[in-house]
């Protein structure tokens, strides 16, 4: 993971080297993690992540007419989630995300109004932050544990910028990160197969400072 | 005409009083100011740091300071007497009544004197007829009471009204010598804390008495003639909000039903006397504070002139801290004087202040556990011996300073074969009582020896210790359950697989299981409680009362007191027993008021009925076409079915009740005497005593030993269940019936006997009669008082087959009896199938381990037991290795848990005894260690897991809270061994020094060492071993890691989850 994260590194140095437009911002939102599947002669549940607020900030470089470059940090509050027959389990949880994604713009950047998406890669640390109980709901299906676990991530998503003022533009986006299941942070009970992809899809809203 | 003049002489006299330290003895808590005089009154100024002294004989009021407790000035009052004084909730006015009844020489002045004392100005307003007492309500406004009327007065208007007027006693100045002021003025009245209520009481002392409270909000008094006797004297303590009095010896209390106000309990077993009461009630704690004379209290440090009559020479004054609900007395505390007037509590309910013999008394409550005390922590100590162990029996009994102090004390036996060692020490203090059964008379039952226990620094009279010693021999059948305390009235409860038994000594009522015979709940009644009875549906029980008008209704879904409670029983009416049928609900009731009219016949014993929605109680006219006139110590007991109540008189009556002709149908006196056993059948067939009545009440036949006194019948269909003893100390008796037909059947000896009647239990105390009197604007309904007679009774109900468990529970010397229901029939003897250690159920066992033995016929009944030391026998079971007795925890049919002994090793030989006779030897093998993890635990709704825990979080080692590096973990388990110190088995390991095992275990998870920091017995447990250990880094995460205990051999492993 450490090789991973000093890639990003250096993938947003090389960006900044050849900047004309430095490009400053702050988002705000929510957190919509989709579950995975678990099955096992337990039975069926579902594992993963409640929905919670997300905020972030991110830095870029504006290179070409169409393109852009930056580097983003999320934090992503939510806990995590067991939920079978009606009955759901929760521990207090977060994760933060960092990653570089690529930007093209449809109008070219003095417009007023630029649509645009984004495809980038970086990782997500997720964190289990709650009290281990000796007694856990649903835990013939999988236990909650105070840990951490850091995925590889992909980014994907897309937007828009409106310019409020001359270096002033509201941003408004939608993305989805897309991680490996945490199994350190719900740990499938013995026999439980639990499904790999996890989805985490997340709406933001934000105002960009063009320098 | 109204006087207004100038206080002329304030006189300091800092010379007159004088605070007296306790006694060298130090047994006493608290100190007297002497103040020179006679005190008939105080009043607490608490912002001034002052106590008024109201000093009748020296006409003065002295000022105490309450800082340092003693008489810093004194107010002249001249030629006047101050009889009473009270000071305004605002503390600007001090009222006093100044007494001046008859020819006195100069010739005083009946007046009030107002007192500023902003400025200590004076002013004196004639009454006219003597005043007798005084209090101001919050509004500011005060109740003056003279020889004739109740007045108002306003301190700032000097203005006077008559709120009612009333004839009253009151001595006659110059009295004989050597009385008390309280004598003299036979009155009290006293203000709630709220200012919203004053209770009084006038005539106190004399024949008739009345008790009055004023309502505040509503200007209302409510009255009421009272005839007592021991007569009430005049002292009145209020709680916070009015609705409850301590009045003389009684409690007086009011609901929304009953404005006039009811007898909500009396202290028991009161003696007269003429001048000894005081009480003060802490509405914050639910305390009262009282004396009250009586025969029940230990040597003190000295006598004074003033004893009740019939009090020991040798009793010291003590202070009661009652429950101030039902006067259940909780402690008594020496204090260096008789209270003999009012006492009063201030507002922090830290200190009291009381009139006492010299002067005042200063009684510092709040600083109580700074002194020094001592108590035992066990109220009985039971030791069982039996035909596995006739060896020396030892108990712990441990003794303690309540306030956490170290304080010396004595332990004695009343009878010699006991031995006590230490039998002296300091607290807090284990000490081991030892009984040698050979000292001890064969009796087979129980002996009753007392352990006393007495300090030379404490200052409360500690309870003794009940020791029991229970010797039955192998053919004796039960098991005794040691309970506490004087109890009475047994109710089975089928339904719920409970019964129900009343302990009259600290006013409780016991639930208990009848599967496991364990206490599932204490509710509290009334003081006295006498018998119980269900509703008709079974849903409620009816608690009646010897010294309360009151009956408790309890839900017995819920297990507290029913929304329905209490009711209370007409004036003077006490209830003795309740029956229930499908038509009424009776109370037979001790009467000592004045019937109604349309009641003929005016007995000391009434019957009432009870409805129990409306919380009413009515007197019948009559019963049926017979007076309603019964004996208050007969009994009433219901048919199962609710179609009848048979009532047994000691006096040989007997009448029946009919719930088809809601009537009594039948009386009858074919014996002249009837005691004991009492019970209806629901096929029209009655026992008492050992007579066996029919449908109309004829005797139709005997039952039992005519040797043995009858204790309990308890029918089962047509037949039932009989017991009896020759006397309280012998063998029990118990016979089972199939019919009452069914002719001669075989006793069966019991392990102990069961209680019986209290001899000469056919006589009262009751003298009083009450009536009903105006006065004022409302009538009350006159009530009388008496001392408590609950422990004399001529019938006990004893008996409570429980179906559902398979047992019947029979009231007996130590507490209660278990037999299995079958207890007469031919059993099979026991056999032994298997021994295995009780924490995961693996066959390896070790000395001092739980071992679980599995068989059959092992045990009649189902039984666990909490007591400390474990017993050797339990529910006619024992079990042996090697010969030695072996401490057991639960017996069943199929299954033994016990402890295996420290010595015990190798090859070993194990035997059950039970009434089916003795097992086969079961051979098996004792290891040296045998480390076993309790697979017990539980987690939320899972269990059988293992008893691991977390230090960090204290919660159980489970896939959800795994084990992490750096954890310090602790192992509960058994079977490792011997160890050093050695204990006993069915001790407790001691806390210090630790027992550690002998052998060191080594504990590996996944493979990794742990740093153990401690393997031995657990502190305070029985056969639970623990292990502490510490994890380290390097462990490989794992949901199943692993974790292994070797120790000397043995060895065990189980899997934890394990992250990193």
């Amino acid at each position: 993971m450490r090789s991973l994260i000093f890639s990003v590194v250096i993938l947003a140095a090389a960006t900044a080297a050849s900047a004309q437009q430095w490009e400053f911002g702050a988002v705000g939102g929510g957190s919509l993690l989709s579950d995975v599947p678990v099955s096992g002669p337990a039975g069926k549940a579902t594992a993963g992540f409640a929905p919670g607020a997300a905020f972030g900030a991110f830095f870029g470089e504006n290179l070409y007419p169409h393109w852009t470059g930056e580097v983003r940090y999320e934090y992503l509050q939510s806990d995590l989630r067991l939920s079978s027959g009606g009955q759901t389990a929760t521990f207090t949880g977060g994760a933060h995300a960092v990653h570089f994604d690529i930007l093209y713009h449809t109008n070219r950047k003095e417009s007023r109004t630029q649509f645009f998406a984004s495809l980038g890669g970086g990782a997500k640390v997720f964190e289990g932050t709650g009290a281990p109980q000796a007694y856990q709901p649903l835990s013939q299906f999988g236990y909650f544990t105070k840990a951490q676990d850091v995925k590889p991530m992909v980014s994907v998503g897309g937007g828009l910028t409106y310019q409020l003022a001359p270096r002033i533009f509201l941003r408004a986006e939608i993305r989805d990160f897309l991680t490996a299941f945490p199994t350190q942070l719900i740990t499938p009970a013995p026999g439980m197969k639990f499904g790999s992809l996890l989805n985490d899809i997340v709406p933001l809203v934000g105002i960009t400072y063009i320098h | 005409m109204r006087y207004n003049y100038l206080l002329t002489s304030l006189v300091f006299a800092l010379a007159s009083g004088v605070c007296l330290p306790a006694p060298a003895s130090a047994q006493v808590f608290g100190s007297v100011t002497a103040i020179g005089g006679s005190a008939s009154d105080i009043a607490l100024d608490e912002s001034r740091g002052l106590l008024y002294i109201a000093n009748l004989g020296a006409g003065i009021i002295d000022v105490m300071s309450t800082t340092d407790g003693t008489i810093h000035s004194s107010f002249n009052v001249g030629a006047l007497h101050p009889g009473a004084l009270a000071i305004s909730k605002d503390g600007q006015f001090l009222l006093v009544a100044n007494y001046s009844n008859g020819a006195i020489t100069p010739q005083g002045v009946n007046a009030i004197t107002l007192i500023h004392l902003a400025d200590n100005s004076v002013q004196t307003f004639e009454t006219g007829d003597p005043p007798l007492g005084v209090a101001f309500l919050g509004s500011g406004v005060a109740l003056v009471i003279t020889t004739t009327s109740i007045l108002s007065f306003d301190p700032v208007s000097g203005q006077t009204g008559v709120v009612t007027t009333f004839a009253n006693l009151a001595n006659t100045l110059p009295v004989v010598q050597a009385t008390f002021p309280g004598q003299i003025l036979q009155t009290a009245l006293t203000t709630s804390g709220d200012g919203y209520t004053v209770w009084g009481i006038a005539g106190a002392g004399t024949g008739n008495q009345m008790i009055y409270r004023f309502d505040g909000r509503t200007g209302r008094i409510y009255a009421t003639i009272y005839v007592s006797t021991p007569a009430l004297l005049p002292r009145v303590s209020v709680s916070n909000d009015g609705t409850s009095a301590m009045i003389g010896y009684s409690l007086l209390g009011i609901n929304s039903l009953n404005p006039w106000g009811f007898i909500q309990g009396r202290y028991p077993a009161v003696l007269a006397s003429t001048n000894i009461t005081g009480s003060a009630i802490d509405s914050t704690n639910g305390i009262i504070y009282g004396q009250f004379p009586d025969s029940n209290q230990s040597t003190g440090p000295s006598a004074f002139p003033s004893r009740p009559t019939g009090a020991s020479s040798a009793q010291a004054p003590a202070l009661l801290i009652m429950d101030s609900d039902n006067l259940t007395v909780h402690s008594r505390i020496n204090i260096p004087e008789d209270m003999v007037g009012r006492a009063i509590l201030n507002s922090a309910g830290t200190v009291i202040y009381a009139i006492s013999e010299s002067g005042v008394m200063t009684l510092p409550v709040g600083n109580l556990n700074q002194y020094h005390r001592v108590a035992a922590a066990q109220e009985d100590i039971l030791i069982a011996t039996n035909f596995c162990n006739q060896s020396n029996v030892t108990q712990s009994l441990t003794i303690t300073d309540p306030g956490g102090g170290n304080t010396d004390f004595t332990v004695t036996a009343s009878q010699a074969g006991v031995s006590i060692s230490p039998a002296s020490g300091t607290t807090p203090a284990t000490v081991q009582v030892s009984v040698n059964p050979a000292a001890f008379p064969a009796s087979s039952g129980t002996t009753a020896v007392t352990l006393q226990i007495s300090s030379g620094s404490a200052v409360n009279q500690p309870k003794s210790v009940r020791l029991l010693l229970n010797n039955p021999d192998p053919s004796q059948r039960g098991t005794v359950v040691d309970q506490p305390g004087v109890l009475g009235d047994i109710l089975p409860d089928a339904a719920r697989n409970r019964f129900y038994v009343l302990r009259h000594d600290m006013n409780q009522l016991l639930v208990f299981d009848g599967s496991s015979n364990s206490l599932l709940a204490t509710l509290r009644t009334s003081t006295s409680p006498t018998m119980m009875s269900f509703s008709a549906d079974t849903n409620y029980l009816l608690v009646g009362h010897d010294d309360s008008q009151l009956v408790r209704v309890y839900d017995l879904n819920a297990l507290a007191e029913a929304a329905s409670s209490p009711i209370v029983l007409p004036g003077g009416h006490y209830a003795r027993s309740i029956a229930q049928s499908n038509a009424s609900t009776l109370v037979l009731a001790r009467n000592e008021g004045t019937p109604p009219a349309c009641v003929t016949g005016g007995g000391t014993g009434i019957v009432d009925t009870v409805n129990i929605a409306a919380q009413t109680a009515t007197a019948l006219c009559s019963l049926g076409i017979y007076q309603n006139s019964v004996s208050p110590t007969a009994v009433l007991t219901p048919s199962p079915n609710g179609s009848a109540i048979l009532l047994a008189s000691p006096d040989g009556n007997v009448m029946l009740y009919s719930a088809a002709a809601d009537t009594f149908v039948a009386s009858r006196k074919d014996l002249t005497a009837l005691s004991g056993a009492f019970a209806a059948s629901s096929f029209n067939s009655y026992v008492v005593g050992s007579t066996i009545f029919n449908a109309s009440l004829v005797p139709s036949g005997t039952m039992g030993s005519t040797s043995a006194a009858s204790s309990g019948f308890a029918f089962t269909g047509a037949g039932g269940y009989m017991a009896s003893a020759a006397n309280t100390t012998g063998v029990g008796i118990i016979q089972q019936m199939s019919s009452l037909q069914s002719g001669s059947v075989k006793p069966v000896a019991m392990v102990e006997a069961p209680l019986l009647p209290t001899a000469g239990a056919a006589t009262t105390s009751s003298t009083g009669t009450g009536t009903g009197t105006t006065s004022g604007t409302t009538t009350g309904t006159g009530t009388s008082g008496s001392t408590s007679t609950y422990a004399q009774t001529s019938f006990t109900r004893t008996v409570a087959p429980l179906p559902s468990a398979g047992t019947v529970v029979v009231l007996s010397a130590s507490g209660f009896t278990v037999l299995a229901a079958s207890y007469d029939t031919a059993v099979a003897p026991p056999q032994i199938s298997s021994v295995v250690n009780a924490a995961n159920g693996t066959s390896p066992v070790a000395p001092l381990g739980l071992i679980s033995v599995y068989g059959q016929q092992m045990s009649p009944v189902n039984m666990a037991t909490s007591q400390i030391p474990l017993p050797t026998a339990l529910a006619d079971s024992c079990l042996s290795v090697n010969g030695s007795p072996v401490p057991l925890l639960f017996v069943s049919s199929q299954q033994i848990n016990a402890q295996l002994p420290f010595n015990v090793s190798g090859s070993s030989t194990m035997t059950v005894h039970t009434p089916g006779g003795i097992s086969n030897n079961f051979y098996f093998t004792v290891q040296s260690t045998a480390p076993s993890v309790f697979m017990s635990a539980a987690a939320g709704p899972d269990t059988g897991l293992a008893a691991i825990v977390r230090m960090n979080n204290n919660q159980l080692v489970t896939a959800t809270n795994p084990i992490n590096p750096n954890d310090t973990i602790v192992i509960f388990l058994t079977g490792m061994g011997q160890t050093s110190p050695a204990v006993v088995a069915g001790l407790p390991s001691p806390q210090s020094p630790l027992a550690s095992a002998n052998a060191v275990p080594i504990v590996t998870l996944g493979g990794v060492a742990l740093t153990v920091s401690y393997a031995g017995l657990s502190p305070d447990e029985v056969g639970v071993y623990q292990i502490n250990a510490t994890v380290p880094t390097g462990v490989s995460p794992g949901v199943s890691v692993p974790l292994t205990i070797n120790q000397g051999g043995g060895a065990t492993t189980l899997n934890v989850r394990v992250i990193n």
